[in-house]
């Protein structure tokens, strides 16, 4: 079997992903770099033969090739931006143009897919190239407000939608009209905890926080956020007001903010990787905060029943399993749950197409990417794994 | 730091969250609340507390704990006091009232709205122990109230005027009173001058005495060390603030001190070498959670 992964070659991603392939046996495996891709200096084709197997990486981590998605997104509307773009100063953790991003984004797997389609209508029609996870799907995954209706509309449980916010007051009448006081204001095209704000206001005494992964700077009367790994907490009218608006620009997804179970003195989420159509690798992110993502410095605890009741584990995987279902042509996600506090029945926050990796957590006793690789070569040669049987 | 877990046990009865089926018996403390599965489904901390009033046991219970009702800290508690009031005649063997028990995820601490507990003192002649989290909107009043043995307000920040109606107050049964004043910025606006009459002149029968979570410790502590009331109580709980070694240095030299049986200063900021010396004083000194200074700043166990 062969495989194809488009993604930063020099990411631990694509390493670790390579690498398990092999391990699995399998013997051709190319990388093509998004940067060349997306520089025009190779073509997809080049790399297309009969019966390959792509997998899309993210293209996180890379400056540069998130450089030209965001061109790319601005090269139909804003020539003004693309030019700027390549002056600008690379600034660390800048939240930069996330809509544009997506647009880019958007743009750049549509190629990908027009290139696999075109190829396996002409050069092959007996052994298709294939997607792991299909562009389309990807796509969907990274629009956080598809993902809610979809979710919704699919009665798999999440939190109430505040629907479009445009800006600041906006939300504030929205919250009135709603009665929502505590919302969780989140970038809608973007992975991760970029922009996540969790805001709540008392209206009735004008007090107001955000606590939020974003920093605030004003430079010369302009405002520009930052992606910081120190979670800050805002309580002045102005700051939070800049730091929504700023973020409405880019559109956002609204939620309604809810209570998390807990330890001690903390709440948890938990991230359920979901590996063909069934809820695999799990682990527990503990936060003393309302936001909980690992790289943030949480502490992090496998979710088994040494800690939790195993019909609520049941209920976890059966709703990872389902929201995962409605990307029939995605082999692997990763699906981010949290209970409510005294519920049983947990609700889904967000679906993520780049949500595989989870370091050291082991499900039948492999990571969750030679899980990925040994499961297709399974299901491709039908065969079995004898080194694994055992487990 | 904040408040992540609910509390287990109140007034030594295990918490259980009250339900018809399993109904009511004087082993349990009940809670009510609601929490976001009820919300979806419609119901609220009227309804609940309606259907608890309307158990054929509810005059067996001894304790009540309220927890976090629908948009805690933009809906005032109001019409839940006048509930409570109005079914005094049904509580008559509460003993135990806890209004508040929510934890930073549902409603962060100086943000729960609280209410007048003047008229429910008034109607609850015989209760015994008070718990209060959030101080925000509570009103005390001046209580005249003979069973009371145990009031504790935790809060963020607590507003002089709770502790200037405490210090009017008759309280001749209180033993355990603990005051979590909190931080500036989240409403404590008294400093040591407020608090001086409570240590002055200290209710006839107290044994326990907590200023907790407070960012004024040291100076408390300072006050306290000589102070005669540390004859009276058994129990001296500054902890939850930001106590330095200037505050652990007063208590050290302090003469009264040893007439403690216990000395509560978990969570502080002293330096390894006071905490030595703390644990040489004669009695049982906590002094468990010790914090850094992050770039100098300190803070209390709860501010939010």
């Amino acid at each position: 079997m062969k495989f194809l992964i488009i993604g930063n070659p020099e990411s631990r991603r694509s390493i670790l992903f390579e690498s398990a392939l092999r391990k699995s046996g399998v013997q051709s495996v190319d990388i093509v770099p998004h940067m060349d891709l997306l520089s025009g200096k190779t073509n997809l084709s080049k790399y297309l033969k009969p019966g390959v197997m792509i997998r899309i990486e993210t293209s996180g981590e890379n400056e540069r090739v998130e450089r030209e998605l965001i061109r790319l997104g601005a090269s139909s509307e804003d020539d003004i931006l693309c030019e700027t773009l390549t002056s600008e100063k690379y600034e660390k953790g800048l939240i930069l143009h996330p809509r544009l991003w997506y647009k880019g984004f958007s743009e750049y797997l549509q190629r990908i897919y027009s290139c696999v389609k075109s190829f396996n209508s002409t050069v092959c029609k007996t052994e298709e190239v294939s997607f792991m996870n299909a562009p389309e799907e990807i796509l969907k995954m990274f629009d956080k407000s598809l993902c809610h209706k979809m979710f919704r509309e699919n009665n798999i449980r999440t939190a109430q939608s505040l629907g479009n916010v445009a800006s600041y007051d906006e939300l504030q009448s929205k919250m009135l009209e709603k009665k929502i006081f505590r919302v969780f204001i989140k970038l809608r095209y973007c992975a991760g905890a970029s922009g996540i704000v969790a805001y709540q206001w008392a209206s009735e005494r004008s007090l107001e926080s955000a606590t939020t992964t974003v920093e605030l700077t004003r430079k010369n009367g302009e405002v520009k956020l930052y992606n910081s790994l120190k979670i800050r907490k805002y309580t002045k009218q102005q700051d939070i007001k800049d730091i929504i608006n700023c973020l409405c620009i880019e559109h956002v997804h609204v939620e309604k903010w809810i209570p998390k179970s807990g330890g001690s003195d903390n709440c948890f989420d938990a991230r359920f990787v979901v590996i063909n159509k069934k809820a695999c690798h799990r682990i527990a992110r503990f936060s003393s905060g309302p936001i909980t993502n690992l790289h943030l410095g949480n502490q992090r605890k496998v979710v088994d029943s040494s800690w939790i009741s195993q019909s609520i584990i049941n209920e976890m995987e059966d709703t990872a399993e389902k929201a995962a279902s409605l990307f029939p042509d995605s082999f692997y996600s990763g699906v981010d749950l949290i209970l409510p506090r005294n519920s049983t029945k947990p609700v889904v926050i967000e679906i993520n197409a780049f949500g595989d990796l989870l370091n050291n957590v082991e499900y039948k006793k492999r990571s969750t990417h030679q899980y990925q690789t040994d499961e297709i070569l399974k299901l491709r040669n039908n065969i079995v794994i004898p080194a694994y049987e055992t487990c | 730091m904040t408040i992540g877990k609910n509390e287990s046990f109140f007034n030594g009865l295990e918490i259980k969250i009250y339900s018809e089926i399993d109904g009511i018996s004087d082993k349990y403390a009940y809670k009510i609340m609601v929490d976001y599965d009820d919300e979806e489904n419609g119901l609220t901390i009227a309804g609940k507390f309606k259907d608890l009033m309307n158990d054929p046991q509810i005059s067996d219970m001894q304790a009540l704990v309220i927890g976090s009702w629908e948009e805690a800290f933009d809906m005032s508690p109001d019409d839940l006091f006048t509930s409570i009031i109005e079914n005094s005649d049904k509580l008559q063997n509460l003993k135990a009232l806890f209004i508040g028990e929510m934890t930073f995820e549902e409603c962060e601490m100086s943000w729960i709205n609280q209410g007048n507990y003047t008229e429910i003192l008034n109607s609850f002649k015989g209760l015994e122990v008070l718990r209060v989290r959030g101080a925000n909107g509570l009103k005390l009043g001046s209580v005249n109230h003979r069973s009371l043995k145990t009031l504790i307000i935790e809060s963020g920040g607590l507003d002089s005027e709770v502790i200037m109606d405490l210090i009017k107050s008759n309280l001749p049964s209180l033993k355990h009173l603990e005051l979590w004043l909190g931080v500036e910025d989240y409403g404590f606006n008294g400093d040591l001058k407020t608090l001086k009459p409570l240590f002055d002149n200290p209710f006839p029968n107290i044994t326990y005495l907590g200023i907790k979570n407070s960012e004024i410790v040291d100076n408390v502590a300072s006050y306290l060390a000589n102070h005669a009331i540390l004859e009276k109580i058994d129990t001296l709980d500054l902890s939850l603030g930001t106590m330095t070694d200037v505050g652990g240095e007063a208590l050290l030299s302090g003469s009264k001190v040893n007439s403690l049986k216990k000395l509560d200063l978990h969570h502080h900021f002293m330096s390894a070498g006071m905490m030595k010396k703390l644990t040489g004083l004669s009695i049982d000194v906590d002094i468990t959670n010790k914090n850094e200074d992050e770039d100098d700043w300190r803070y209390v166990y709860v501010s939010e």
